[in-house]
C-alpha cells in the first residue's frame, strides 16, 4: 500500500465516528461523537472540517449534501459516508491498535488490563 | 434560538462559497447566544480557509503560474532596461520575488472564494487580477519602507500585465478542457459501483486526453522557438543546442503518443471489465510518470547545456547564464517532483479501486 494511506489518529476516531453514526454522520455530530471519543481533551469543529476534507481528497469519505432542514436555518448538512478504501484503512488501523494492547497488556499484566477495562466499561456507561 | 441575519451574514463573508452552506449550518445548529456564536465562528473560520485553500491549490499549475510571473517580468526587464540587468545582480533575484510571492498569495485566495457553481469566464481573470492588484500592493508598501527593493516603475507595469495576460490565458485554456480544480466532490450520493468506476474512468481518460494536447502543443512552441534560433543565430554552439533540444521535444512527443495515449473506455462491460480497464490505465500512466526523468528531462539535457555554453560564448559581457542556470534546474526539480507527486496519487487510486473490489465480492 503507498504510504499516503496510513492514518493519523484523528484521521481514524474521525472515521470512527462516521462509522458508529452510519446515515447521521455530518459535521455537528461527527464532532459531538469525537468529543465522546477524545474526553477528556477538547476538539474544535474547525479541525473536524479539515480533517473530514483531507479524508475526502484521499478517498477514504464520500460526501453529499442533504435537503435543508429549519433547525439549521434552512441550510442544507454535508453528510459523509465511508468509501470502501477507508474502510480499509480502518480494518487495518484497529488490527494495529489491538496489538497494541495485547503487547502492553502483556508486559504490564492481566490485572492491569482488567482494570483499565473496567474502567473504560464505567466510563461508556 | 437563532443568530440574527446580520451576524449570519458577516460570518457569511468569510466563508468559501463552497462551504459556505453546510459550515454555517452547522453554526447555526450549535447556537446558543451571540458571543458563544462568534467565538465558535473565529475558532472555526480559520481552519476551514486554510482546509479550502489547500483543496483548490493546484500546486502543478501554480507553479506553473509563479514561473510564468518570474519570466514576464526578467522579460520585461530585458527589454526595457539597458545595460547590466539588475536581476543578476545578487540582490536582483530577491527583488523579483516580492510581487511573485504576491501573486501566488492572490491566486490561491482566489481560487479558494471561487464559487464552484458559477461557471462564468470571469472566473479565470478573477484570480489574476487579484494577484496583480496584490502585486500593486507590494510595491506601495516597499515605496513607503524599503524604495531600494521596488522594481524599477516600467519593468513592474510592463511585467504585471504581462503577467495578467498570461495567467488569465493559461486558465482560459485549462477551463476549455475541462480541468477544473479538483476541489469538488466527484461522485455525491451515487453508491452504485459500476456507474461510479465509468464515471471515473471517463474523467480519467479525459485527463489524460487534456494534458497530451497541452505536450504537444508545448512541444510545437519550444521547436518553433529553437527552429528560430537556428535561423537568427550564427554561433555553431547555440545552433546544435537548438537543435538537440528540438529533437528531445519530437522524442517527447513520440513517446508520449506511444506510451501515454488515451484509451477509450469499452462500451459493453460488467463492473469487473470496467474495474480491470481503468485499474490498467492507472497503472500505465502511473508508471509513465515515475520514469519521466528518463524519457522527459534527460532527452533535453544535452540541448540545454550546449545552448548555455554557446550562449556564454556568444555574449560574454552581458550573459544571463545565472538566471538561465536557476530557471532551467528549477524546471527540471519541479517537473521531476511533480510526476512524482502525481504517480503516487495514481497508486493511491489503485489501492482504492483494489480495496473497492473486495468490498464488492464481499456484498
Amino acid at each position: 500500500m503507498a504510504k499516503t494511506d496510513t492514518l493519523g489518529q484523528f484521521e481514524q476516531l474521525v472515521l470512527t465516528a462516521i462509522l458508529s453514526l452510519r446515515e447521521d454522520a455530518y459535521g455537528v455530530t461527527i464532532h459531538t461523537r469525537l468529543q465522546e471519543l477524545v474526553r477528556p481533551k477538547a476538539v474544535s469543529l474547525g479541525a473536524v472540517y479539515v480533517t473530514l476534507d483531507r479524508l475526502e481528497d484521499k478517498g477514504f469519505v464520500a460526501s453529499w449534501l442533504s435537503d435543508p432542514t429549519p433547525e439549521r436555518g434552512g441550510r442544507a448538512k454535508r453528510c459523509y459516508r465511508l468509501e470502501a478504501l477507508g474502510e480499509r484503512v480502518l480494518q487495518e488501523s484497529a488490527v494495529t491498535a489491538k496489538r497494541i494492547w495485547d503487547v502492553i497488556a502483556e508486559v504490564w499484566g492481566k490485572d492491569w488490563a482488567e482494570e483499565w477495562g473496567k474502567r473504560w466499561q464505567k466510563e461508556a456507561g | 434560538m437563532a443568530p440574527s441575519k446580520k451576524l449570519e451574514a458577516i460570518v457569511a463573508l468569510f466563508i468559501p462559497p463552497a462551504g459556505r452552506e453546510h459550515v454555517l449550518g452547522d453554526l447555526h445548529e450549535r447556537y446558543e447566544n451571540p458571543r458563544q456564536y462568534i467565538q465558535d465562528a473565529a475558532r472555526t473560520l480559520p481552519l476551514v480557509i486554510f482546509s479550502r485553500i489547500r483543496r483548490t491549490a493546484d500546486t502543478q499549475f501554480l507553479l506553473l503560474e509563479a514561473l510564468a510571473v518570474l519570466i514576464s517580468f526578467v522579460a520585461a526587464a530585458w527589454l526595457l532596461l539597458e545595460g547590466p540587468l539588475f536581476v543578476n545582480e545578487p540582490s536582483g533575484f530577491l527583488r523579483l520575488l516580492a510581487p511573485v510571492a504576491m501573486a501566488l498569495v492572490g491566486l490561491l485566495l482566489g481560487d479558494a472564494y471561487a464559487d464552484p457553481r458559477k461557471r462564468s469566464s470571469l472566473r479565470c481573470v478573477q484570480a489574476p487580477l487579484l494577484a496583480v492588484a496584490l502585486m500593486f500592493l507590494s510595491q506601495a508598501v516597499l515605496a513607503v519602507m524599503s524604495p531600494a527593493w521596488m522594481l524599477p516603475r516600467w519593468v513592474f507595469v510592463a511585467g504585471a500585465a504581462v503577467s495578467l495576460l498570461l495567467l488569465s490565458a493559461g486558465r482560459m485554456l485549462r477551463r476549455q478542457a475541462g480541468d477544473e480544480l479538483r476541489a469538488a466532490p466527484s461522485n455525491g450520493g451515487s453508491s452504485n459501483p459500476h456507474d461510479q468506476i465509468v464515471h471515473k474512468a471517463q474523467e480519467f481518460e479525459k485527463k489524460i486526453r487534456w494534458r497530451n494536447l497541452r505536450e504537444y502543443a508545448a512541444a510545437i512552441l519550444v521547436i518553433a522557438a529553437f527552429g528560430t534560433y537556428i535561423v537568427i543565430f550564427e554561433n555553431p554552439a547555440i545552433r546544435l543546442g537548438s537543435s538537440l533540444i528540438i529533437a528531445a521535444a519530437a522524442y517527447v512527443v513520440w513517446h508520449l503518443h506511444r506510451r501515454g495515449a488515451a484509451r477509450d473506455l469499452p462500451a459493453a462491460g460488467g463492473f469487473s471489465a470496467c474495474l480491470d480497464f481503468y485499474r490498467a490505465e492507472l497503472a500505465r500512466q502511473r508508471d509513465l510518470l515515475r520514469s519521466v526523468w528518463l524519457w522527459y528531462v534527460a532527452p533535453f539535457i544535452p540541448g540545454f547545456i550546449v545552448l548555455g555554453l554557446g550562449s556564454a560564448q556568444a555574449n560574454p559581457d552581458r550573459s544571463g547564464s545565472f538566471v538561465n542556470a536557476i530557471s532551467v534546474a528549477l524546471v527540471v526539480l519541479v517537473i521531476v517532483w511533480l510526476n512524482r507527486h502525481g504517480a503516487r496519487k495514481l497508486q493511491r487510486e489503485i489501492d482504492g479501486l483494489d480495496a473497492l473490489e473486495k468490498r464488492v465480492s464481499r456484498e
